[in-house]
């Protein structure tokens, strides 16, 4: 049974703490990761891709340090960093074939594979273009492709929606949702919307810290009586805004706003309870 | 001597359905397994020889050829001894810039995260360029020395430390600029080093004396510290690898 825990794992840049002695045991499934820009996202995905060097804790796998696995466990992963580059004079089968060697995958079976991915990610038509002639959406399903080139055990994808289209979106979940049944996926985004519809467990990350953990049924439960909706005209907003944490903000035809509010108390007279969506946990908690 | 009477041991039932379920298990625990390919030694080599840049691989062997074309055209002329040496020392400083150029290329163009998270790590492929490039540097160097001893009356053990202060000397200096720099500019800024490592060891051209055993104590010394300085920078390289802050430095 895979297992991957985080064990008070820190990471100090000078003074600046941009994880703070985070526990965590993913086994099987999907896991989201969201996070205000600098919540230490990134840098908690860097650790555990065996790319930067916790400052304290330590990162084990199957009750192994990462570090001391070295290639072993590199074998197991795959891996999307958030920026993702290429050479730009390869071509789209030149760089799989490229990255498939340093991952070491079987020659034999590299082929097949790149085809497949390919296939997967909806570039095979682009195969022999080079890469900088491809548009921001295609670079980064090529990205998706490579992180799956050999067949990992443990995948990190850092914002791997960024870019793509609703569609691409779309298609992106489908895949994520058929791989993460057999292996560790990791995902962050600050997006919710795309966490929502795949990730089996969330991960909400705050000034280097796990400020809510759990499913999404378990999350929602947690904001459940502190959602309210109301109408209010629009000069109202900005106040509004400095004193709530306001999820949603809709125009209606009348003239007036729907406002969606996550807050302990009820924020106005007129406010009503509504059921909880994730964006509300997410606000609520980073907010808090 | 008493015979010992054999031990006889009586037939073990084998319970057939038994046998055929327990290897069945075994078989399924085997299709489970991964089958963890790892390339050899050479595969690898041959797989990083087909991805190196050809323009660095290329100005490498161009700066061989040119050297060897400069070197005739001087023996024709029949220059004096220090001509020699002045060829020999600028053309040593300045071939190792295309393995920095070929190092840096990982980093100029965002690779290096992805590559360091690869089995085939980005310490590992460095490491593999660098004996490539290392190699083509020990053939040239080699060449020089023959070439300056058959046309001048110097020893070999000097001529390799005329060649190899300045060589290593300006190798220290690029990958001290290579450490610092994480920009696509960095490319030139490495090229300069380069080129201003050459023309520093133009300088004894100027002052033949410097040639003579009188001052052969202090091209000693020279190289000395230079090979202190590019192990001090060789260090300091990995370590960043392996903290990632050189990678990760957004």
């Amino acid at each position: 049974m895979l297992e991957l825990k985080l064990d008070r794992v820190s990471k100090h840049y000078k003074q600046k703490i941009v994880a703070d002695r985070l526990e965590y045991t993913f086994q099987k499934g999907i896991y989201g990761l969201l996070g205000e820009n600098g919540a230490g996202k990134t840098t908690l995905l860097r650790m555990i891709a065996g790319v930067l060097r916790p400052t304290t804790g330590e990162i084990l796998c199957n009750q192994c340090e990462i570090r001391k696995m070295g290639g072993a466990y590199r074998m197991k992963l795959g891996y999307l960093p958030q920026e993702f580059g290429y050479y730009p004079n390869f071509t789209v089968w030149r760089y799989l074939e490229y990255l498939a060697e340093l991952k070491a995958v079987p020659p034999e079976a590299a082929g097949e594979r790149i085809e497949k991915h390919l296939e997967q990610v909806g570039l095979s038509s682009v195969k022999t273009d080079k890469i900088k002639t491809l548009s921001g959406g295609m670079v980064r399903r090529l990205g998706i492709a490579q992180a799956l080139l050999n067949d990992p055990e443990i995948l990190i994808l850092d914002e791997p929606t960024s870019g793509l289209d609703p569609k691409e979106r779309i298609r992106f979940r489908n895949l994520l949702g058929a791989l993460g049944r057999e292996r560790i996926v990791l995902l962050s985004s600050h997006i919710v919307a795309d966490i929502e519809f795949i990730a089996d467990e969330i991960l909400i990350m705050k000034a280097g810290k796990f400020a809510g953990t759990g499913n999404q049924k378990e999350m929602l439960k947690a904001v459940e009586g502190k959602v309210w909706e109301c109408l209010v005209m629009p000069e109202n907003l900005e106040g509004l805004n400095q004193k709530f944490a306001v999820s949603s903000v809709k125009n209606l035809e009348e003239g007036s706003v729907q406002v969606r509010i996550v807050s302990e108390h009820k924020p106005m007279e007129h406010a009503k309870l509504v059921p909880p969506n994730l964006e509300d946990v997410y606000l609520g908690t980073v907010e808090k | 001597m008493e015979k010992k009477n054999k031990i006889m041991l009586e037939e073990i039932p084998i319970d057939t359905e038994q046998k055929q379920r327990i290897l069945r298990k075994i078989a399924e625990a085997a299709e489970e397994k991964k089958y963890a390919y790892c390339p050899s030694f050479w595969e690898i080599f041959y797989g990083q020889l087909k991805y190196i840049s050809s323009f660095c691989l290329g100005g490498q062997i161009i700066c061989f050829l040119l050297f060897l074309a400069v070197f005739g055209y001087f023996q024709s002329q029949g220059v004096g001894m220090t001509v020699y040496l002045g060829i020999g020392s600028a053309s040593s400083s300045c071939i190792g810039v295309f393995l920095m150029m070929e190092l840096s290329r990982s980093r100029d163009y965002g690779m290096a995260e992805l590559e360091q998270a690869c089995y085939l790590d980005l310490k590992q492929v460095w490491c593999i360029k660098m004996i490539l490039f290392g190699s083509l540097d020990i053939v040239t160097l080699t060449a020089m020395a023959f070439g300056i001893a058959g046309n001048t009356s110097l020893n070999m053990i000097r001529i390799i430390v005329y060649l190899l202060a300045p060589f290593v000397l300006s190798n220290a200096l690029q990958l001290l600029v290579f450490t610092f720099l994480r920009s696509r500019k960095g490319e030139y800024l490495q090229m300069g080093a380069a080129a201003f490592a050459s023309g520093m060891s133009l300088l004894p051209l100027d002052h033949p004396n410097w040639y003579t055993t009188a001052y052969f104590g202090i091209w000693v010394c020279v190289l000395a510290a230079a090979l202190v300085f590019l192990v001090r920078e060789i260090v300091q390289l990995y370590h960043n690898l392996e903290e990632g802050e050189g990678i990760c430095w957004s």
